[in-house]
């Protein structure tokens, strides 16, 4: 055996990187215009931003958002539905509009040659999106559809049922795709009203990364993105924690379920909050990554599952700490005890091996953000949503190595609260809730598939 | 553009057989090592499926220099990430990492390459057995539609023929899988020999040779691997299958046996999947989802692999949908096609997608890794893009017709998917 081979090899020097120069415009009608030159292929990649997440939703009219996300690319200008998709199509571009809880994304990527024709089929939808009657119909039934098959994917029902629960009497905690009976309520007018109130050139951002030089993107966009929306409608939205500790016990039952989808956790925090590095650092050594705590112990050590983890989710006006899972349905009482073992595990602190490790994980990895024309965009979408300092990129790897164990120490107290954790599982009942009551004093509350209680 | 999609590179052989091809992309400091094996579920045989995946799965536990868990952790905290994979015939592995740290993924990769089993425990075998049985649950047993796969293959093809069993393996077979499994495996297909490794990214070649050489060249290699020479058997006539599933939406899959990966008809193929179901234009969206509205998604596409190919058209149907509806119109659009072939207009709209899409693929180092060692496992030739693109831009519309009709008319695999019936009280 060569004696190179029982000794890891270091690093070789350091690597040279430089952010890409991020540039903040305001068209002249008020849009917001975000540019990134990047030159190493002949694409561009446009994304748009509209405050219209689910979130803005008027009451009982869940859904609304997603719905006109989906029909915002049926139909534009001259062109219907299907003659938008084959103008796009025939140019190679890729058109994506999706919604979350707090925007509407509209995004195309495209090749350098077709620019000006990307920007002026990109200006359509966004100008003069048809919204007709006879497209809602059909999209308004595919989303009713969607509804029932979401039903039978448990990772996603889990999922949207968890945020049910903990953000419970809030805008955030309605499912994006609504449900069956405010769906069916719905109507053209309701989609109109909403699209054309959430898109006043003020509050619209567009993030242009491209081989492209800014005063071609400007002047193109100055021609086809021609709007003259008034008003703003940025609504602050403050969300209260669901405190209703007593109840905190949820069971989803499926009874031919191969395995039990486990979600834990609770509210947790916005961020932009000053100690998110710390909460970062903390959440990377207790779920964030393969070699966690809470991977290690439930996949490599008990073989329990292919995977667990954990991960702050991060809306505009509140974030969630959440815990998932799925396991082998006869272990998920001794899975849920790992994980609350875990979660009261992080709060008596972290050792500096796990610091030092995160810590160089985090830093290191960070050029590896900046690779694609998507992930570019990505990021600066990320910064807008959570309204980000300017120069977060900037001092981000400083900000990494500020952090102390007493940060992470103190970030593990503040965002992680076992005893109040709402844990909800989907899988089969009547193997399930008796390994649960032996776990639990307090009540199991049934839910049904829509997130309401049984009985 | 093709100046774009010709790529220089170097490739070479080491004296025990390992194939090595660098490639020189300074655009961020970052390489990609990534490798593929030439063993894949193919490989295996009836009572021992699933061995290739799970094999796969040890090669993360650990090796003689290197401890359990040992290879995520030196990646990542290298800043790295890593993965691997196991498909019908081969098997990849890969890391990508700050450029300056090359020596680590070279170290990692060429211990197990060398020196896997002994680091081998019967614990590590256990844990990984649950981990993998669990996979097994969690991506098909506990997924929609999620064992329609392993259902349409084990009937399309007879029991001999080695793609009749799904990559993860039967249930029981995972289950039984021992020690001397590992330790024979590994002897018979993880030799150098039977490898070949690309090196991506900001490399120096110079550096990069000597550091090969160093961790590679010492790793003795083997008998040669006999290749997998198997002809599948045509259908005769029509398969017709019904699956009671966990789900609300009936779903129909047509399949038919078509032409193998990078065979003459394969790009015709995949064009014509375009044109039948991929976007709002095509045929088969158009006419179900859009106009008449009894489908809620429809898909379509051309699955190829050394053996043989096959023809996907997938549809879900409305809530309580009929899929012998929906298989009737697939059957008119299949023979409206093959009567009157397509358009031009077709044609050239899934041909410029094709175009961008390799321009888009050429974004992420580890992607671009992974096809280059893809062209080099089935073409010799890691410089393959601008070969690969002219199969589909030299394609007419004659051609297309001409392949429906060779493929379409013959018989097919039909699976409905139908929802469990909701006990009545």
């Amino acid at each position: 055996m060569n004696e190179f081979r029982k000794n890891k090899p270091t690093a070789i020097g350091e690597i040279d990187f430089s952010l890409p120069n991020v540039r903040y415009i305001t068209l002249d009608n008020g849009i917001n215009l975000i540019f990134i030159r990047k030159d190493n292929l002949p694409v561009v990649q446009m994304e748009l931003l509209l405050n219209a997440g689910s979130c803005y939703e008027p009451a009982d009219k869940e859904g609304l958002a997603f719905l006109t996300a989906m029909l915002l690319d049926e139909g534009a200008a001259e062109y219907n539905a299907l003659e938008l998709n084959n103008e796009i199509e025939k140019i190679g571009s890729s058109l994506t509009i999706s919604s979350d809880k707090d925007y509407i994304y509209i995004s195309m990527l495209s090749l350098s040659e077709y620019i000006e024709r990307s920007i002026e089929l990109f200006s359509k939808i966004v100008v003069e999106p048809n919204l007709s009657v006879q497209d809602f119909g059909r999209e308004n039934n595919k989303l009713l559809t969607r509804i029932i098959q979401t039903k039978d994917n448990p990772a996603a029902l889990a999922s949207n049922i968890f945020d049910t629960i903990i953000y419970k009497n809030s805008p955030y905690s309605s499912p994006v795709s609504g449900s069956e009976k405010s769906v069916s309520g719905l109507e053209i007018g309701d989609v109109k009203d909403f699209y054309f109130s959430h898109s006043s050139n003020s509050s619209l951002t567009l993030v242009v990364v491209g081989s492209e030089p800014e005063e071609k993107i400007i002047s193109l966009l100055q021609k086809h993105l021609v709007l003259s929306r008034k008003g703003d409608l940025m609504k602050n939205i403050i969300i209260n924690p669901n405190t209703d500790d007593k109840k905190r016990v949820y069971l989803i039952d499926s009874e031919d379920a191969g395995q039990s989808e486990i979600r834990i956790g609770h509210i947790g925090g916005k961020r932009n909050s000053p100690d998110y590095f710390a909460k970062h650092i903390m959440n990377s050594i207790l779920g964030g990554q393969f070699t966690s705590r809470i991977n290690l112990n439930l996949r490599e050590d008990k073989g329990y599952t292919y995977g667990a983890g954990s991960y702050f989710d991060y809306n505009k006006f509140a974030g969630s700490f959440v815990v998932t899972t799925s396991v082998q349905t006869e272990v998920t009482s001794n899975a849920i005890k790992e994980i609350l073992k875990e979660l009261a595990g992080i709060q008596s602190g972290v050792s500096s091996d796990e610091l030092q490790f995160a810590k160089a994980y985090i830093i290191k990895k960070f050029p590896s953000l900046f690779e694609t024309y998507s992930q570019i965009s990505n990021n600066i979408v990320m910064s807008v949503l959570h309204n980000l300092e300017k120069n977060y990129f900037d001092t981000y790897l400083d900000n990494v190595r500020k952090v102390s164990i007493e940060n992470v120490n103190n970030a593990a107290l503040k965002y992680i609260h076992p005893e109040n954790s709402v844990i909800l599982v989907h899988g089969n009942k009547n193997l399930i809730e008796p390994q649960l009551k032996k776990l639990f004093n307090s009540d199991i509350i049934e839910i049904d598939k829509d997130g309401l209680v049984v009985g | 553009m093709s100046n774009l999609l010709d790529i220089k590179y170097e490739k070479f052989k080491l004296e025990n057989g390992l194939e090595v091809i660098l490639y020189q992309n300074r655009m961020l400091p970052l390489v990609s090592v990534n490798l593929w094996y030439r063993v894949g579920s193919a490989n295996e045989r009836p009572g021992k499926t699933g061995f290739a995946h799970l094999f796969e799965h040890m090669m993360f536990q650990g090796s003689e220099n290197v401890g359990k868990e040992k290879h995520f952790r030196y990646i990542q905290e290298a800043g790295g990430t890593l993965n691997g994979s196991t498909s019908l015939e081969r098997t990849n592995y890969f890391e990508t990492l700050p450029s300056n740290n090359l020596d680590l993924a070279l170290w990692l990769e060429s211990d197990r390459m060398g020196f896997m089993l002994e680091g081998l425990t019967q614990e590590k075998l256990d844990n990984q057995k649950d981990v993998v049985m669990n996979e097994r649950r969690q991506r098909y047993e506990n997924q929609p539609y999620g064992r329609a796969w392993e259902i349409i293959f084990s009937n399309l093809f007879t029991p001999d023929f080695p793609y009749h069993w799904p990559t993860i393996g039967w249930m029981e077979d995972i289950k039984n899988f021992n020690l001397n499994d590992i330790k024979e495996f590994f002897k018979t297909y993880y030799a150098p020999n039977n490898c070949s490794i690309v090196i991506a990214g900001d490399i120096d070649d110079l550096a990069v040779k000597k550091s090969i050489e160093k961790y590679f060249g010492s790793i003795p290699g083997n008998g040669e691997v006999q290749k997998i020479t198997k002809t599948p058997k045509e259908l005769t006539e029509d398969i017709i299958l019904i699956h009671k599933d966990n789900v609300q939406l009936p779903r129909l899959y047509l399949c038919w046996m078509s032409d193998k990966v990078y065979g003459l008809d394969d790009p015709a193929l995949d064009v014509l999947s375009d044109i039948l179901g991929s976007s709002k234009n095509s045929r088969l969206y158009k006419s179900l989802v859009y106009e008449q509205q009894i489908a809620q998604d429809v898909s379509a596409f051309q699955y190829s692999a050394n053996l043989t190919g096959m023809f996907f058209v997938i549809i879900t149907a409305k809530p309580d949908g009929d899929l012998q509806l929906l298989k009737k119109n697939v059957e008119d659009e299949i023979a409206r096609l093959i009567d009157s072939g397509v358009t031009e207009d077709e044609l050239l709209r899934t041909k410029n997608g094709i175009k961008s899409s390799y321009i888009y693929s050429l974004q992420n180092i580890e992607q671009l890794a992974n096809q280059i060692n893809n062209y080099n496992f089935y073409l010799n030739e890691p410089n393959s893009f601008n070969y690969d693109l002219d199969r589909y831009n030299s394609l007419d519309v004659i051609q297309i017709q001409k392949i429906a009709k060779k493929y379409l008319s013959k018989p097919k695999l039909e699976l409905s998917v139908i929802p469990k019936r909701k006990k009545t009280l």
